[in-house]
């Protein structure tokens, strides 16, 4: 496991498009799923008049995901290829579970975008780009899904390249160096294996497009910062905060701070993929255990940090944003929900500092009464609770948020500087 | 244009903002002993009678032994007499009368009389009060807050409860929950694992009826409804399994999608319950402020700020006048000696300061000025020129909006001015 460099993989895009079909179909053509849980998995989906599911169930294992055939929380599967070792987190797609999915892509290095070849771009395909960007997701591979449905049309493939292309390009993804495969996930074509069904096709596989990923960078001069995605409970071993490395390196022994939870104590175990580990570093998906602390002293959205050097919790903060779409305007005194790491919590925009020209980045205009879509704009925000949250020119993992109302992204945005409680 | 319903909306308005006003002075007095008489006087009540009960009052106070006190009683039931004789009957809704001696700073006081006709609601009522302070709160009730809906946002991780009190909404309770994640222990078997969760998913779901009874069962025949939101398969589960008490369960009208369950998801659900709540206080002010954000994005007919919008109401480009609720500022306008009328703003609480003239640099000194009360001044304009006045409170975001960053004042225009 050592000898393999790490990647954190989101599959992301509109709900229905198969993100979980294609996890299952990797998993399964990968050797990690055998063929008779799948069996298994078709019988229970047809029994539940979900015929069709057999490979989403293997992510999708509540009860409610697999009665009505839809992903609401994030899960997290381990498969390896030649060059990497993979965690995959497969997203919900359903626009009301976004938050979860930005919770799994935070933790994401590189993803998959599913678009649908008989359905093209829709709308949560455009909030899960716009959101991968702003999440610091550095490469997309995009599968263009259910070719089987288009009857393999090349057509149909380039149609829908050139609306996720177009949309690259809207919110600045590099678009130029994006793969795109076109795949089916159910019946498995250029998958794993190249397909007799597009000859036209010369590109890769969705699994050589993964093993060709460029390798994360590890950032490891920057403290400790470990945003905590979950707690859990596990008998004989106690609270277990589990979540991605971010910065700097997890030891045990160390004395940790959960910030904004202001609670500490020293590191026992360290736990990475069912082992346990001395230490982890960037990257790393860890479930640890700490000296004294319960299930109640922390939660969702807390980061970890070096006791000596905690996490900082804002008072308030100032930041860039940028406005993707607003049906009306934003001024100040506006309340939205605000995504940051995997923490989500209601701040006010308490001023409109400047407005910005979005290609220079200079100052148009002094404290603007209001901004709107395609604005950019600096703003000085204060969390309604507490929140953890970074400069994004000292600790950028941990310095960038989004912004969502009336259940849609509205605006992204980067910390310049906060002011801590 | 403007129905006669929107008209008696409008009256109501501006009948609430000046009553608002007298009940905002009324309360910064205070009376340096029990020296303040409020009298609410029902409809049906007589005149002559309340004069009688003053009159009986009156001689009474001559055994208090404070002489100012006494004095000031005297005066103040004395000043209500006089008041009283203007009138054959109570007007339709009753009256309430305040009347006393109040501290006016340095040991002096001043004597001030109020009398407010015809209440938004009649007066129940009679009642006489003697304190160190006037009696408003009765008044302030008529005026409180209309309509109050329980509110309810669940899923598997955390729930929260509250109220929507006329246009606040109020998060009272939050929990979370012990339901175990997506990621199974390995060593458990699938059946436990999803028996286990079944358990406490329904624990879960028993643990937030009981917070919704705990705070709306009391209240429950002043509830208008009980609003349920969650993302989707929780709130179905939920409202199908039947946990909440039967007298909630009887006035649930709204079931929404909804994806947050803390604070912003009780915001959510109001704003996406927009149809279910189209004839309250809150959507009818809500609806106002949407219109006015919408213009300012897509079209030319809004205006802010006070200069901006006097100019389009004197240009009678103005359909809708918007004012903040919680406005407390006056206008002040100065004419030099050249000629040139000018206006500041000024607050309330703030003394009139001098102007100099931006057009020839003349200064005009504060006491040869004109000062006014800037909504009055905007109503008047608004007025002549057949323009409909909303008052917008601020109890709700987009209202606190319309204060806090466009100045408290704003206009809907019938066409495009360019100001
Ligand atoms: N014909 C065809 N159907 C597919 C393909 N991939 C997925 N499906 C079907 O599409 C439906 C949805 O698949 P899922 O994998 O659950 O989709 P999802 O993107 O994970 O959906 P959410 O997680 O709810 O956003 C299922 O009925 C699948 O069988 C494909 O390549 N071809
Ligand atoms: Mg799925």
């Amino acid at each position: 496991m050592a000898d393999k460099p790490h990647q954190n993989l989101a599959v992301i895009g509109h709900v229905d498009h198969g993100k979980s079909t294609m996890v299952g179909r990797l998993l399964f053509e990968t050797g990690s799923v055998p063929e008779h849980v799948i069996e298994q998995h078709r019988e229970e989906a047809e029994e539940k008049g979900k015929g069709g599911f057999e490979f989403a169930y293997v992510m999708d294992n509540l009860a409610e995901e697999r009665e009505r055939g839809v992903t609401i929380d994030i899960a997290h599967q381990e498969f390896d290829t030649d060059s990497y070792y993979f965690t995959i987190v497969d997203c919900p797609g359903h626009r009301d579970f976004v938050k979860n999915m930005i919770t799994g892509a935070s933790q994401a290095d590189n993803a998959v975008l599913v678009v649908a070849a008989d359905d093209g771009v829709a709308p949560q395909t455009r909030e899960h780009v716009f959101l991968a960007r702003t999440l610091g997701i550095d490469e997309l591979i995009i599968a263009v899904n259910k070719m089987d449905l288009v009857d393999y049309k090349e057509d149909s493939y380039n149609d829908v390249k050139e609306q996720v292309q177009k949309l690259l390009k809207q919110v600045r993804f590099r678009a130029d160096d994006a793969t795109f495969v076109p795949t089916s996930a159910f019946e498995g074509d250029n998958v794993s294996e190249a397909s007799d069904n597009t000859p036209w096709y010369s590109g890769p596989t969705l699994l050589e497009a993964l093993n060709d990923l460029p390798e994360p960078q590890t950032p490891t001069d920057a403290p400790l910062r470990l945003p905590i995605q979950d707690v859990y409970t596990i008998s004989g071993i106690g609270t277990v905060p589990v979540g991605r490395v971010e910065t700097g390196i997890l030891e045990i022994g160390a004395n940790v701070s959960f910030q904004p939870s202001d609670v500490g104590g020293e590191v026992k175990t360290v736990e990475m993929h069912h082992e346990e580990v001395p230490k982890a570093e960037p990257g790393d998906n860890v479930g640890f255990n700490v000296r004294g602390i319960g299930k109640d002293d922390i939660r969702r959205g807390d980061v970890c940090g070096p006791a000596d050097d905690p996490p900082t919790v804002a008072e308030t903060f100032q930041a860039q944003i940028v406005v993707m779409q607003h049906p009306s305007v934003i001024t100040a005194g506006y309340t939205p929900v605000f995504h940051a790491h995997t923490s989500q919590v209601a701040c006010t925009i308490e001023s409109i500092d400047a407005k910005l020209d979005p290609a220079s980045g200079e100052v148009a205009e002094e404290n603007p009464d209001f901004i709107q879509s395609g604005d950019a704009a600096k703003v000085t925000i204060r969390p309604q609770k507490p929140l953890s949250i970074e400069p994004a020119s000292e600790i950028p993992e941990l310095g960038s948020f989004a912004i969502r109302d009336m259940g849609q992204t509205i605006a992204a945005g980067q910390v310049l500087s906060v002011d801590e409680r | 244009m403007s129905s006669p319903a929107d008209d008696s909306s409008e009256q109501s308005d501006r009948q609430k903002y000046e009553f608002q006003k007298v009940i905002e002075e009324l309360k910064e007095y205070s009376g340096s002993g029990t020296q303040l008489v409020t009298i609410y006087v029902p409809p049906d009540r007589m005149i002559s009678d309340v004069v009688a009960h003053v009159t009986q009052e009156h001689s009474e106070a001559a055994n208090i032994k404070s002489k100012d006190t006494r004095t000031s009683v005297q005066d103040a039931l004395t000043s209500l007499k006089d008041r009283l004789r203007y009138y054959k009957s109570p007007p339709e809704n009753g009256m309430v009368l305040f009347s006393g001696a109040i501290d006016s700073g340095g040991g002096q006081t001043d004597m001030v009389t109020r009398v407010l006709e015809n209440p938004p609601e009649p007066v129940q009522s009679f009642r006489y009060h003697c304190d160190s302070a006037f009696l408003t709160e009765p008044l302030e009730e008529m005026f409180g807050d209309k309509g109050l809906y329980g509110l309810v946002v669940l899923d598997r991780r955390e729930a929260t409860v509250g109220w929507l009190k006329g246009k606040r909404i109020e998060a009272v309770k939050s929990a979370s929950s012990l339901v175990p994640g997506k990621q199974r222990k390995g060593g458990q078997s699938a059946q436990r694992f999803a028996r286990l969760r079944l358990e406490a998913i329904d624990n879960f779901y028993q643990k937030v009826a009981g917070m919704a009874n705990d705070l709306m069962v009391p209240k429950r025949h002043d509830i208008d409804g009980v609003l349920v939101g969650g993302p989707s398969p929780t709130k179905d589960e939920f409202l199908d399994g039947s946990y909440l008490h039967h007298e909630l369960q009887d006035i649930v009208i709204g079931k929404v999608d909804v994806s947050y369950t803390d604070e912003s998801g009780l915001k959510e659900l109001v704003d996406s319950a927009e149809d279910l709540l189209a004839e309250t206080e809150v959507m009818k002010d809500k609806q106002q402020m949407d219109e006015f954000f919408k213009e300012l994005h897509d079209g030319d007919r809004a205006t802010y700020g006070f200069e901006a919008t006097r100019k389009n109401l004197i240009m009678g480009s103005v359909d809708r006048l918007l004012i903040s609720e919680d406005l407390r500022q006056d206008v002040v306008t100065y004419t030099c000696e050249n000629g040139h009328e000018e206006r500041e703003v000024v607050d309330q609480r703030k003394n009139t300061p001098d102007h100099d003239c931006s057009e020839c640099a003349e200064s005009v000194p504060a006491d040869e000025s004109e000062r006014e009360d800037l909504i009055e001044h905007l109503m008047e304009i608004a007025d002549q020129r057949g323009t409909d006045t909303k008052f917008i409170s601020t109890d709700f975001e987009e209202g606190e909006q319309l204060m806090n960053a466009f100045g408290g004042v704003a206009g809907i225009l019938r066409y495009e001015t360019g100001i």
